[in-house]
């Protein structure tokens, strides 16, 4: 390559989908070697700019150049020069991790000398190599993604695209792929990431900031520097929460309302939850965190009624959910992980349907039915078809429905998993003044920053309880600042110490 | 061909690994043999007759003899009145009720002609058509008994002028059976090898591993090769089995070279894969895959193939309609071979058609499959 000559150059990039446009005209250069950051809430664009580069989506209108090639002419000769590793899960979950890397490898005509060679560097690089028999439906969440991304990086290709490499990934595995990542850059290739997590935007040599598909600020992040913050704050659209202070939503006191003692679920053999001990009080928010597969889930779908507990006391809202799991399931609200709205149906059609579930009369329905658009941010969209909304506000209003009959403790498990830190800010703040009014919350997260709105947080690591305590209480026991690094040193405690009993 | 190589390999340890698709690629082929062989005949006997006999004579015993001695009929009502036939037709006791005058002997002594009444079930018409030939046979046959007794009395001998002796060739025991499980392969091998391969892509699609092969430097014809080859291995294996099943099992003549159908059931294989590729690259979820892949594969091969509904029957228009699916070509050569013992010379124009067919079926597939996203 000429010094100085782009690599990849995007001229007045548009895409459309049906009536929506996606990119409406982005000009960017990235040169060769750069690891270049694409930031931006969801919705913005990132996903469909970086399949454009890939030259797997042909541009509307504009084009794109890479290596000199053009992506709709050339695409073959882009493809060739190129990983790309995708939001979606992008393995073949009954081959195992070993046959995986085989036949990414293969496909892309790696010699078998260099594939033994670069395998074995990159599953150690990866802490996959134990796992090498195992086939990668069985994986956790972070183990896959670093699996994807060593299978892009074993044929060694010039340009790495990566779309939000640790979306949904937990604290330890996403360092992991930030090493991987940075390693490769290392050796002179040309890495694309698109990211919404503010410090993984810092460690890029310059960042895009996208919005509603055009870049408004392109720069060295070091110079966009508080920009960067205060656009990702400003700029976007903030869903505000309105209409929360609601009389029929405020309850007094400050009695237990969960209270679990000693719960235990296995599963095959295998223990999910591990004796754990723990209580909610009234207008408390009560943190659930841990990476995939620590029994987070597991917990929420016990205290809910909706799977029975091994053995253990659990009372919720006065209810022994052992003997009479069908009688907790009025009193309490659950919002589960895929939102659990009907796609097809539009905004109110939901809220009426979540209100008649729970018994609501006709009037009653309508009253709150409005305090559910308001708080969502929904008013002039009530008429819309449910898959059309964007992640935030299907959040809020699966929040909405889930509150529909206002119970006195709502369960939320990972209800901000794929949405943008600006958004995920929002809804913060309206389960915060939710929590005031004397609803409590219990939430699950792996995004281990949310942690600092808790009351109180549990960390868990396999099943067990690492700690239950206050947020402050711990940085100031631990004598740390970063949630983060506590969980760290904390699983790596609990680890050390199995290990010596084993 | 490295990449041709690997595509088979990790779709095999797929398949072997996903007791759904095995399943669904050896056990239920098998079954449905089974269901078919067993449950579709269009053989009629024991038909179930009641009688209301008024005469009770001699004479009329002897006609109900004859219809029980023919062997398709099985005496189950002697009814006492004529509200009693009526009961019987309606409940589907009997399908056929004969009612025999009370001066049936008398009359036949005295010489006369006389009348008996057969009431017959009528709703399935063709089995009621095939019924009433039955007993008028029966009833004709029987009167002619009588005719040359009464000859004989006046020692005369009657002597008919022109005699029917047909010979059925091709199946002898017109046992339905033979011509139901030759039908049948062209019907399984239509039914699931086009649901498993258009599923085998589409999943790809709705799980995001597809985009793994669009930036990769596959060819897409090596893609659709190489699903092909294995789902094409699968679907062969698939018929290998039912051949041996359907002519061990249910004993049913082979007349033909067996290495000749083996040969064109290459072929059709082939083709049935094609038709879930060419499905998989108009469909983007799995469950539209499989809808597409019934309505058009597995209901016109019931429907237009000629396995249960001859073609020569149809109006002008659907017959012309039928060649639109592949399973018509192969359910006429796979009955020939079976049945008649038909060579090459005489099935060409269908093994051609089926070639042709498949060519076409895997070129557009190709040209189809394009590695974009949108």
């Amino acid at each position: 390559m000429f010094p100085g000559k782009p690599i990849i150059e995007i001229k007045g990039l548009k895409r459309r989908f049906e009536k929506n446009w996606a990119l409406q005209g982005i000009e960017l250069q990235i040169e060769k070697g750069e690891l270049f950051g694409i930031v931006g809430p969801d919705g913005s664009g990132k996903t469909t700019l970086l399949q454009s580069v890939c030259a797997i989506l042909d541009p509307t209108e504009g084009s794109i150049t890479v290596n000199g090639f053009d992506s709709v002419k050339d695409a073959p000769l882009i493809t060739s020069g190129l990983g790309y590793m995708s939001q979606a899960y992008s393995l073949y979950g009954d081959l195992t991790v070993e046959e995986n890397l085989e036949f990414f490898a293969k496909i892309r005509g790696v010699p078998e000398a260099s594939f033994i060679e670069r395998k074995k560097k990159l599953l150690e690089f990866s802490d996959l190599t134990p796992f090498l028999k195992r086939r990668t439906k069985h994986l956790s969440g972070g183990m896959q993604k670093k699996l994807a991304l060593c299978s892009n990086l074993v044929h060694e290709p010039d340009i790495l695209i990566l779309d939000e490499p640790t979306l949904g990934v937990d604290p330890i595995s996403r360092r992991q792929l930030w090493d991987i990542i940075r390693e490769y850059h290392d050796r002179g290739k040309t890495i694309i990431v698109a990211t919404s997590y503010m410090d993984e935007a810092a460690r890029c040599e310059r960042v895009a900031f996208l919005l509603e598909g055009k870049v408004i600020a392109c720069d060295v992040p070091k110079r966009l520097g508080d920009r960067l913050e205060d656009l990702f704050f400003t700029h976007i659209q903030k869903i505000s929460p309105a209409g929360m202070d609601v009389p029929f939503l405020r309850k007094e006191g400050r009695e237990v309302l969960v209270d679990v003692k000693g719960l235990v679920r296995r599963f095959d053999g295998f223990t999910a939850v591990d004796n754990m001990s723990f209580d909610v009080r009234r207008g408390e928010i009560f943190g659930f965190v841990g990476p995939n597969g620590s029994g987070k889930t597991t917990t929420i779908k016990i205290l809910c009624g909706i799977i029975p507990p091994t053995s253990g006391e659990v009372t919720v809202v006065g209810v022994n959910v052992t003997n009479r799991p069908e009688d907790v399931k009025g009193k309490i609200g659950y919002m589960s992980q895929k939102f659990s709205l009907y796609m097809d149906l539009t905004v109110t059609e939901n809220i009426s349907f979540f209100g008649r579930v729970y018994g609501l009369g006709w009037d009653e329905l309508t009253k709150r039915k409005k305090w559910v658009l308001e708080m969502a941010g929904l008013k002039e969209k009530e008429n819309i078809i449910t898959n059309d909304l964007s992640g935030p506000y299907r959040q809020r209003l699966a929040l909405g429905c889930a509150l529909i009959h206002h119970p006195d403790i709502v369960f939320l498990d990972e209800p901000t998993s794929g949405v943008d830190p600006v958004s995920r800010q929002s809804f913060w703040e309206m389960i915060k003044s939710l929590a005031g009014m004397g609803t409590s919350i219990f939430v699950t997260t792996h995004y281990i920053d949310e942690v600092e709105n808790c009351d109180r947080v549990a960390f868990l690591h396999r099943g067990r309880a690492l700690a239950i305590e206050n947020p402050s209480k711990l940085k100031a026991q631990y004598d740390m600042n970063s949630m983060e690094d506590i969980f760290i040193r904390m699983v790596r405690k609990a680890d050390e110490n199995s290990a010596g009993f084993n | 061909m490295k990449i041709l190589l690997a595509l088979i390999k990790k779709e095999t340890k797929e398949i072997i690994r996903d007791p759904v698709t095995l399943g669904t690629a050896v056990f239920l082929p098998l079954v449905l043999l089974f269901l078919f062989g067993y449950a579709i005949s269009l053989d009629i006997d024991e038909i179930q007759m009641a009688v209301y006999d008024q005469d009770k004579s001699q004479d009329s015993t002897g006609l109900i003899d004859a219809f029980t001695k023919s062997g398709y009929f099985e005496l189950n009502y002697d009814l006492g009145s004529a509200e009693d036939a009526d009961r019987v037709l309606d409940r589907g006791q009997s399908t056929i009720v004969v009612v025999i005058p009370p001066d049936f002997s008398k009359q036949i002594l005295a010489g006369r002609k006389t009348n008996i009444q057969l009431l017959i079930d009528g709703t399935f018409s063709s089995k009621a058509l095939i019924i009433s030939n039955y007993a008028t046979a029966v009833v004709n046959e029987y009167s002619k008994q009588l005719m040359e007794l009464n000859l004989a009395g006046r020692e005369l001998v009657l002597d008919t002028p022109v005699k029917v002796v047909p010979r059925v060739w091709y199946n002898p025991p017109m046992s339905s059976v033979n011509y139901i499980v030759p039908g049948l392969f062209a019907v399984l091998l239509m039914a699931f090898p086009p649901i498993l391969t258009a599923l085998s892509i589409v999943r790809e699609k709705e799980r995001g591993t597809i985009e793994q092969i669009y930036v990769s430097p596959i060819r897409p014809f090596v893609f659709i090769l190489g699903k092909i080859i294995p789902y094409g291995a699968i679907a062969f294996g698939e018929m290998l089995l039912i051949l041996a099943t359907g002519t061990l099992w249910f004993g049913i003549p082979f007349e033909g070279s067996v290495f000749l159908l083996i040969a064109i059931s290459l072929i059709y294989v082939l083709c049935t894969v094609s038709i879930g590729l060419f499905v998989s690259t108009i469909t983007k979820t799995q469950l539209a895959a499989v809808l597409l892949s019934l309505i058009i594969a597995l209901m016109p091969s019931f429907l237009f193939s000629g396995f249960l509904f001859p073609i020569t029957s149809m109006p002008y228009m659907l017959q012309l309609y039928t060649y639109v699916f592949p399973a018509r070509y192969f359910n006429d050569i796979s009955r020939d071979i079976f049945l008649k013992g038909a060579g090459i010379e005489y099935l060409w124009s269908n093994i051609l058609l089926l070639i042709i067919y498949t060519i076409v079926l895997f070129y557009i597939t190709s040209l189809r499959f394009k590695k974009k996203i949108a």
